[in-house]
C-alpha cells in the first residue's frame, strides 16, 4: 500500500467516532454478555492501533468475537506428521550429543550439570538422549552452567 | 529446623501462587530439597487428566510453523501433562494473564519465531486455545488475550 494511502487510512481511523460505534455495537448485546465489554475494548484498541498490521490483527479478533460459533476439538497426536517427527528426533539427538560432549569435556556428571543449571537430573538425562523437548530456557540454563553461549550448543539459539 | 520450615513455606507459597505454575524456586536451595518438598510433602495443586486442543489452534499454529516446528510445539503442549508436577515443569517459560496461561519459546528449531501457545485449565483438563508468532519479546497484545478468553468462554 502506498505510504500516502496508509497515512490517510490512519487519519480516517483517528477521526472515526469510535465511542459512538462502540455504544451502538454494545447495545446489541445483553448487558451481562462478556462480549459487550470485549467489543468495546477491541474498538478502543483499534482506534489506538499504530500501524496497519496491528489494526488488521485487532479486526481479526473483533470479527472472531462477533462470529465465533461452534468450536471443535482435535486429538493433538492425530495432527502429527511422522516425517517431521523423525527430523525433529534427529535434531534433538544431535543437540543432546553436543551437550553431553561439552559436559564430558568438563569432566562433569549429569548430576553436577543438573545442579549447576538448576534443573532436575532426569531432565538433563532426557535431553541428552534426545527424548525431551528442550526449550530456549533449558538451553540457556545448560549453556550458562557449561560456560558457553546457547548458540554453541544449538545454532538455532544464535542472536 | 527453622531453615527447613522456611523452605517448606517457600515451596508451599510457590505452589499456591495465583498463577499456580511456572514455579521457580529461589536460587541456593538445592535440587534434592526442591524435589522432596514439592513432590513428596506437598500435594499437587493441579491434576491433569487430559489435553484437548481446539482445531482452530492447530490451524493457527500450522499457518506460521514448519512441520518440524509444529512437532516441537506439540511436544511443548504434551508437557502440560506435568502441570501437577512443578519440578518437571521448571524449565518452561509460562506466564499467566487471568485464567489464560501462555507457554513461551523461541530459538532452537523455532529459529527466529517467538512462539506463544495459549491454554487454560478446566475440569482437570488442559485446553489448548491458540498459538501466535510474536515479532518481539514484549508482552502479549491485549486483543490476543481477549481472543483466547472469548474462545474459552465459548467452550464453557
Amino acid at each position: 500500500m502506498p505510504q500516502t494511502m496508509e497515512h490517510s487510512l490512519g487519519q480516517v481511523r483517528q477521526e472515526m467516532p469510535w465511542d459512538a460505534i462502540a455504544d451502538e455495537l454494545a447495545r446489541s448485546f445483553n448487558p451481562r454478555d462478556k462480549k459487550r465489554d470485549r467489543v468495546r475494548r477491541l474498538l478502543t484498541l483499534l482506534a489506538k492501533s499504530e500501524n496497519k498490521t496491528e489494526a488488521k490483527e485487532v479486526l481479526t479478533t473483533l470479527f472472531e468475537v462477533l462470529n465465533l460459533s461452534k468450536l471443535r476439538f482435535v486429538s493433538i497426536t492425530a495432527t502429527s506428521d511422522p516425517e517431521a517427527r523423525s527430523k525433529l528426533g534427529k535434531y534433538r539427538a544431535h543437540l543432546g550429543a553436543t551437550i553431553r560432549r561439552v559436559r564430558e569435556r568438563k569432566g562433569w556428571t549429569q548430576t553436577q550439570l543438573a545442579a549447576k543449571a538448576e534443573l532436575p537430573q532426569p531432565h538433563v538425562s532426557r535431553i541428552e538422549t534426545g527424548e525431551h523437548a528442550p526449550t530456549f530456557m533449558t538451553i540457556s540454563k545448560i549453556a550458562g552452567a557449561l560456560g558457553v553461549r546457547p548458540g554453541d550448543l544449538d545454532p538455532g539459539c544464535e542472536d | 529446623m527453622q531453615g527447613v520450615d522456611a523452605l517448606h513455606e517457600i515451596a508451599y507459597y510457590s505452589q499456591t501462587a495465583p498463577h499456580g505454575m511456572g514455579v521457580l524456586m529461589p536460587k541456593g536451595i538445592d535440587v534434592a530439597k526442591q524435589q522432596f518438598l514439592s513432590m513428596r510433602v506437598l500435594p499437587p495443586v493441579y491434576a491433569v487428566e487430559g489435553i484437548v486442543v481446539l482445531r482452530l489452534a492447530v490451524e493457527e499454529a500450522k499457518r506460521f510453523l514448519t512441520p518440524v516446528q509444529y512437532e516441537h510445539a506439540v511436544d511443548l503442549v504434551k508437557r502440560t501433562r506435568d502441570f501437577n508436577n512443578p519440578t518437571d515443569f521448571c524449565d518452561l517459560d509460562i506466564r499467566s494473564v487471568q485464567n489464560i496461561h501462555e507457554i513461551r519459546d523461541k530459538g532452537g528449531v523455532l529459529g527466529r519465531i517467538n512462539l506463544r501457545i495459549f491454554f487454560a485449565y478446566r475440569k482437570r483438563r488442559i485446553i489448548v486455545l491458540g498459538a501466535i508468532k510474536k515479532e518481539d519479546e514484549g508482552k502479549t497484545p491485549e486483543h490476543i488475550i481477549i481472543r483466547m478468553q472469548n474462545r474459552l468462554d465459548a467452550l464453557v
